[in-house]
């Protein structure tokens, strides 16, 4: 069960044209990787690698210049509520309060009305522990909230697969720690099957079974690392430090040496 | 204002301050017009006191010359100022969404809209007489062209400015192209779309009066302050401007009570 591939990307690769006086972009260079059912694993590379491009691309809101997606069997090609995001900057609708922002994927059902929907969402916002914010709108909430309330939102139309793009980049360290050991849990109690886009390593390697790690534009796959560890870690047990120790130095190689590949 | 340099670092005035300084403004206007006019600098103008009594007599007598009362008039103008707003204001919404929403439609109308804005929605009153003859339909007509070119080109620029993260994080939840544009586009344009109404209903307000003074609709308050100036009883046409004006006044609170509340999560 545990080893089935949920999400397969396959051959990815992504040119943005150009236009006058802007060169075209390679972002991506054939890509492929899969996420087996229930897998938590974490994607980090470099700034301006493709990162967020690849994540756009496997939940269908870009196309691949090469390659497909494929969920299951069948192929992603344009979004839906099967393949979750979250992104870095919440995007919560600022029209509607904690409450409505979880119901709103389940309002645009055919046939399911708003009281069916609020229902439903609240249940999805004790899940990311925010009892008792229910009416509060998005600029009433501090960062780490809207980003629990984000995932709160993508958790209620309960998608296949959850991609997370830099969801706590933009979060203070106490706050940032605080929503990695909230996800872990989350991630434990309802065996989702995630990717987690971050170019903090500490934070990958607490966080992922497997970290994938991307070369300098044009993006590619370096190299999958096996973290093999338990949850909860600890971030200072010598296991830790050490596959830290390794992908830091890896990234930190490709950072000197911009343009140069795998 | 110890320790507070700058204006506006300044506290709010004190409710009750505010309350009776904007009670003190309009009285010390008031008492200045009845001295400058008891001095004799102001002519044949009507002094407050005239332009009272003329609201009274209106009301009870109704105005000097179509014997039609205050409520008669003030009621046919809230009337033709109600339909047309509300029609300039659906048609201006969906047009406006549409321009902002299709880049083909866009192109084909903007040129069309730009052209047809800088014309006063006065200019028309010849077609409009041409094309619905008499009674209300006419005056209904001018307020809708006040009113409908403001709320187009706001929303439509709302449209074409609101953040498309927004939209993507809609579709990845399940929205439909259509439920994006419904649910996630037009509330985020919302800030527009309620300044578009607001300019268009105090341009329609005062095309309106224009129309009226020319007769059309054979009512209203522009045609009260007209028929004062045919008998030359200047009171009635003052007391007929202190009523546009305070309509006016009503109508634009009542629009920005409704921006309040529909835009409270701002
Ligand atoms: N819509 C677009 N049009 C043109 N070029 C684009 C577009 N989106 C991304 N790019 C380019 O593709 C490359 C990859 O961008 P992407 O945002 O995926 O990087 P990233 O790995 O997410 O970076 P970061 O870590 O800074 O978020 C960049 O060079 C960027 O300039
Ligand atoms: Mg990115």
């Amino acid at each position: 069960m545990r080893n089935e591939p949920e999400l397969r990307l396959i051959g990815l690769s992504k040119t943005f044209p150009g236009r006058k006086g802007v060169p075209e972009v390679r972002a991506l260079e054939d890509i492929s990787l899969q996420l087996h059912r229930g897998e938590l694993a974490c994607l980090v590379g470099p700034s301006g690698c493709g990162k967020t491009t690849l994540l756009r691309i496997a939940a269908g809101l870009e196309r691949p210049s090469e390659g497909k997606v494929l969920l299951g069997e069948e192929e992603v090609s344009f979004p839906g509520g099967q393949v979750g995001l979250v992104f870095q900057q919440s995007a919560l609708f600022p029209w509607r309060t904690a409450l409505r922002n979880v119901s709103f994927g389940l309002e645009m059902r055919r046939g399911r009305d708003r009281r069916w929907a609020e229902e439903e969402a609240r249940d999805f916002l004790y899940t990311v522990g925010m009892e008792g914010f229910e009416r509060r709108y998005p600029r009433e909430l501090s960062g780490g909230m809207q980003q629990r309330v984000a995932i709160a939102r993508s958790l209620a139309v309960r998608p296949r697969v959850l991609l997370l793009d830099e969801p706590f980049g933009s979060l203070d360290a106490q706050s940032r720690n605080s929503l990695q050991e909230f996800l872990v849990e989350l991630w434990g109690r309802t065996g989702l099957t995630m990717l987690f886009v971050t170019h903090n390593v500490d934070e990958a390697v607490f966080l992922g079974e497997r970290v994938f790690a991307m070369t300098p534009r044009p993006g590619r796959l370096h190299r999958v690392y096996e973290v093999g560890l338990g949850y909860p870690r600890d971030r200072t047990s010598p296991a830790f430090v050490e596959i830290r120790r390794e992908i830091l130095s890896y990234l930190s190689q490709v950072e000197k040496a911009p343009g140069g590949g795998s | 204002m110890a320790g507070k340099p700058f204006p506006w670092q300044r506290d709010e005035l004190h409710p009750a301050a505010r309350r009776a300084l904007s009670v003190c403004g309009p009285l010390a206007f008031l008492g200045l017009w009845q001295l400058f006019g008891a001095a004799g600098w102001l002519g044949a103008t009507p002094s407050p006191y005239a332009v009272a009594r003329a609201l009274v007599r209106l009301v009870t007598h109704g105005d000097p010359f179509l014997k039609k009362t205050l409520w008669a008039h003030a009621g046919a103008s809230l009337l033709r100022i109600l339909c047309g707003f509300a029609i300039a204001a659906a048609a201006g919404t969906g047009l406006g969404m549409l321009m902002g929403w299709s880049r083909v439609a866009r192109q084909m109308l903007r040129p069309v809209v730009e052209m047809m804005r800088p014309i006063p929605p006065f200019a028309w009153i010849v077609l409009a007489i041409l094309w619905f003859r008499m009674g209300d339909a006419p005056a209904v007509f001018i307020v809708f062209l006040g009113a409908f070119f403001p709320v187009l080109l706001n929303v439509a620029s709302g449209m074409e400015s609101y953040d498309r993260v927004l939209g993507e994080a809609a579709a990845t939840l399940g929205a439909s192209p259509l439920q994006v544009l419904f649910r996630v586009a037009l509330p985020a344009a919302l800030p527009h779309v309620f300044t578009g109404l607001r300019v268009g209903l105090g341009v329609a307000w005062m095309s309106l009066i224009a129309a009226e003074m020319v007769g059309v609709g054979g009512s209203g308050l522009g045609l009260l302050i007209e028929s004062s100036k045919a008998v030359w009883d200047l009171e009635y046409a003052v007391a007929g401007m202190v009523v546009i004006g305070t309509v006016g006044l009503l109508l634009d609170l009542a629009m920005r009570g409704m921006e309040a509340h529909f835009l409270r999560w701002r």
